[in-house]
């Protein structure tokens, strides 16, 4: 007997496997940061294979015969594979290439410094790189910024007049700034993209409001305690500041 | 002549007497053929040529004969009697048959149920839901209306678009007959549509659209893999422990029942996404309500995963994290404790008696404990033709075989456990798919509604002067109902949101959170009923702020400072 092939089955299958693609891509080009942070990623992976399974389990079965044909159930499915499909297109991401480079902060300085043994209690033990105590000189790596924001202003003693090397996007608000300062800013991610903080060191120049806002910098200053009115607060007293590329990885971490 | 098909109608029933009553009422054509499966023990109307179907017939055999009948008369319809000693699964294989699919065309398949025996067979499960599932309408006589209402909301589970309609009700059934109605279709459509008019909407008012698909698809990336993994969990749960074995081994009593609860929270590393599905395998399975929300309670919030990130998220305080997971385990046995007297089914009709493949899963080698498929379900361990009680009868019960087996098989043979391993991964996927596409559409539609009250009403309520506890841990509780973050990581959102807030307004947060919020509340629709469920949020949402106000303004929270 010449099957029949069951269509509703073979929708399914077909636009399951195509979600497990995407997400697929998603993982391998690392364009799944511009959604869930980097935690997401062993179980994006078991989210692949469940929906390779569903998709196989629906193909094997495609001469499963009906008389009922359940499609709407497809488009449960479909609607986060269109949605995935015009957001990768509006953000520019289809170009993302298979094996990501990683980021030239990183690579260039980081490493090659000594490591670093964080204090804070949550993260004590926690190993920073970038750090040079003999040059009193720290290079902040991006997927460091949280940790290495939350080491120095939890305990600014041991790092006053280091040298910081940091990148970020220029935040200027007057709400939050005064008119020679400025603050080289990252998103912080916790949870997914439903959830960014803005995250970067307060940084004192005097030419602040030459800086366009959102520009993305590399910045090089000294922390200092500045004294002000009625209390001290820590700044990075910008010594160079000049435009950079904006980063592979959108946000940061805290983890 | 056959330049259109023939209509083709199903008219299936138990009663073959009921058969032929339906098909002598509704049969308007002129020139009909009817097609006979089995022996007849009522006389039916001589004037209707019958093509009877030998049961010695392979499937295509049977399709030939029907097709040469058609061939040789002028007939304007098909009406097949279908008893339902086989599966329907068989018939419609037949009426897609290259032999008659140019010929006649499958309108309607009707399942005839007459009087109240009949339709309690159907509510209590006893009729092979295979069949249901694949049916476009029940026609129902000879009962009341109360029993039609219980028999649809007991059936649309299987078959969301079947439609329910009393035997003397001939308009709506002929319709029914004359083409199906897309109900389904039309609300999947409605909503679809709905949902973009909204996020066109946001974009127009200062909210961009991009913005609002990406939090969409951030909150849906993050909560898809730990659904699946409550999923598989609950599949397996359906799939692999058998029968009542929980029921058994759970503690009777009330306490014990808590601890299991609590316990069961602490070891299994889920969120909230992943414990709805498995508190509703835990009930099928018959653990206790009380025991059971108190896992589905606790388990996002005082699991390690959850634990540890919070340690992190406050700065390494070993406190918080205390207090958090003491409220957690406080509140969930407090609210699991109000559901001790609950005697009445928290399941919406039908979801408590099939498991989401449609079909009973039992210990494969007990013969009273047969499968009975769906269509879409795993068919590969059915028996054409075997009733589940007829089995039962069929199977000698001979002495033990094997440790927990009546059947006279071999157990010992590899290739006959190779099978069984083989069916049961089959019968897990099965599972796991129906129960996925079950509750992916609330998980959609769940955070389709977080992503817009997020967007219009979260950066105001993040905006408000909270000074005072009370105001600052509504609106903290409000804001973790609406934003619907994964347990795993809202400790350090709520740490962020709640630097210059009052700290009971932050553990609020961080209690109220991971117990309640929107998008879970739409994913437990899909089983629960409506008044289980208000009573839970009530319950939950008045036990969290009257513990944390306690706590608060009795002054213990200096053990936080």
């Amino acid at each position: 007997m010449k099957r029949t092939v069951n269509a509703s089955r073979v929708a399914e299958g077909i636009v399951a496997l195509l979600l497990a693609l995407c997400l697929l891509w998603l993982l391998v080009t690392r364009v799944y940061l511009n959604y869930v942070t980097p935690r997401t990623l062993p179980y994006l992976y078991f989210a692949v294979v469940a929906l390779l399974s569903i998709s196989a389990f629906n193909l094997i079965r495609m001469f499963e015969v009906a008389h009922i044909h359940r499609y709407t159930q497809v488009l449960a499915l479909l609607i986060p594979l269109a949605l995935l499909t015009a957001s990768i297109t509006e953000k520019g991401l289809w170009s993302a290439p298979l094996i990501p480079a990683a980021d030239a902060a990183y690579e260039g300085s980081a490493l090659a410094n000594e490591p670093y043994t964080m204090q804070t209690p949550a993260y004590a033990g926690r190993i920073l790189h970038g750090y040079d105590a003999d040059g009193q000189t720290i290079t902040v790596a991006q997927e460091e910024t949280y940790f290495w924001l939350t080491e120095i202003y939890n305990n600014p003693a041991p790092f006053l007049n280091y040298t910081i090397h940091t990148m970020g996007q220029v935040m200027k608000d007057p709400k939050y700034f005064s008119a020679d300062c400025f603050s080289p800013t990252r998103k912080l991610m916790t949870c997914c993209v439903a959830d960014l903080y803005t995250i970067g060191f307060k940084c004192q120049y005097a030419d602040a409001q030459s800086l366009a806002e959102d520009a993305w910098v590399s910045v090089t200053g000294r922390l200092q305690m500045v004294d002000l009115e009625e209390y001290q607060e820590l700044r990075l007293v910008v010594d160079q500041i000049e435009p950079c590329a904006a980063p592979t990885d959108p946000y940061v971490y805290s983890f | 002549m056959f330049g259109k098909k023939i209509p083709a109608f199903v008219i299936g029933g138990t009663d073959s007497a009921q058969r032929l009553a339906f098909l002598a009422s509704f049969c308007m054509m002129k020139q009909p053929l009817r097609v006979c499966f089995h022996k007849e023990t009522t006389v039916a109307e001589p004037s209707v040529p019958v093509c009877r179907i030998d049961e010695a017939l392979t499937l295509p055999q049977a399709a030939l004969l029907i097709s040469q009948w058609l061939r040789a008369g002028s007939f304007d319809s098909v009406w097949v009697d279908w008893s339902d000693r086989r599966p329907l699964r068989n018939l419609i294989e037949i009426m897609q048959d290259p032999a008659l699919r140019g010929l006649c065309g499958l309108r309607s398949i009707v399942w005839c149920a007459t009087g109240q025996d009949d339709a309690q067979r159907l509510i209590d499960g006893n009729a092979r839901v295979d069949s249901i599932a694949q049916c476009d309408l029940v026609a129902v006589g000879d009962v009341d209306r109360r029993t039609i209402a219980r028999l649809r909301r007991r059936l649309l589970p299987f078959q969301p678009n079947l439609e329910v309609i009393a035997h003397d009700n001939r308009r709506e059934i002929a319709s029914v007959l004359a083409g199906k109605s897309r109900l389904e279709a039309i609300r999947f459509s409605l909503a679809i549509v709905v949902c973009i008019f909204i996020l066109v909407l946001l974009g127009r008012f200062q909210y961009s659209l991009p913005d609002s698909i990406s939090v969409f698809l951030g909150t849906y990336l993050q909560a898809l893999p730990f659904l699946m993994l409550g999923i598989l969990l609950s599949s397996a749960i359906q799939v692999f422990i058998p029968g009542d074995l929980l029921q058994r081994v759970f503690p009777k009593n009330l306490l014990g029942g808590m601890v299991f609860g609590v316990l069961g929270g602490f070891i299994l590393p889920i969120c909230d996404c992943a414990s709805i599905p498995v508190f509703r395998s835990l009930v099928r399975k018959g653990v206790p309500l009380p025991a059971a929300v108190t896992f589905m309670i606790s388990a996002p919030i005082i699991n390690p995963v959850v634990l540890l990130s919070t340690y992190y998220a406050f700065g390494g305080s070993a406190r918080i994290m205390l207090v958090r997971m003491g409220f957690g385990i406080l509140c969930s046995v407090l609210i699991g404790l109000l559901f001790a007297r609950e005697k009445k089914s928290v399941f919406r009709a039908g979801a408590e008696a099939a498991c989401a493949c449609r079909h009973t899963h039992t210990h494969p080698c007990d013969p009273a404990e047969r499968h009975a498929h769906a269509g879409d379900g795993p068919a590969d361990q059915c028996e054409p033709g075997v009733a589940p009680a007829a089995a039962a009868v069929a199977a000698p019960r001979t002495a033990r075989a094997g440790a927990e087996c009546d059947l006279p098989h071999d157990h010992a043979t590899s290739s006959a456990r190779g099978r069984r391993v083989r069916s049961r991964m089959t019968d897990l996927i099965a599972h796991f798919r129906e129960e996925f596409f079950e509750v992916a559409k609330y998980l959609l539609i769940g955070i389709g509604v977080s992503t817009v009250l997020q967007m219009v009403l979260g950066k105001r309520l993040q905006s408000m002067q909270m000074d005072s506890l009370l105001i600052g841990m509504l609106a903290m509780m409000a804001l973790a109902f609406l934003l619907s973050l994964c347990s795993s990581s809202d400790a350090v959102v709520g740490k962020n949101m709640g630097a210059s807030l009052p700290m009971g307004a932050v553990m609020a947060f961080l209690v109220f959170g991971p117990m309640m919020d929107i998008k879970n509340l739409i994913l437990m629709s899909a089983s629960f009923t409506r008044s289980f469920m208000v009573r839970l949020f009530l319950a939950t949402f008045l036990i969290n702020f009257l513990t944390v106000y306690l706590f608060f303004t009795l002054g213990l929270g200096v053990l936080l400072a």
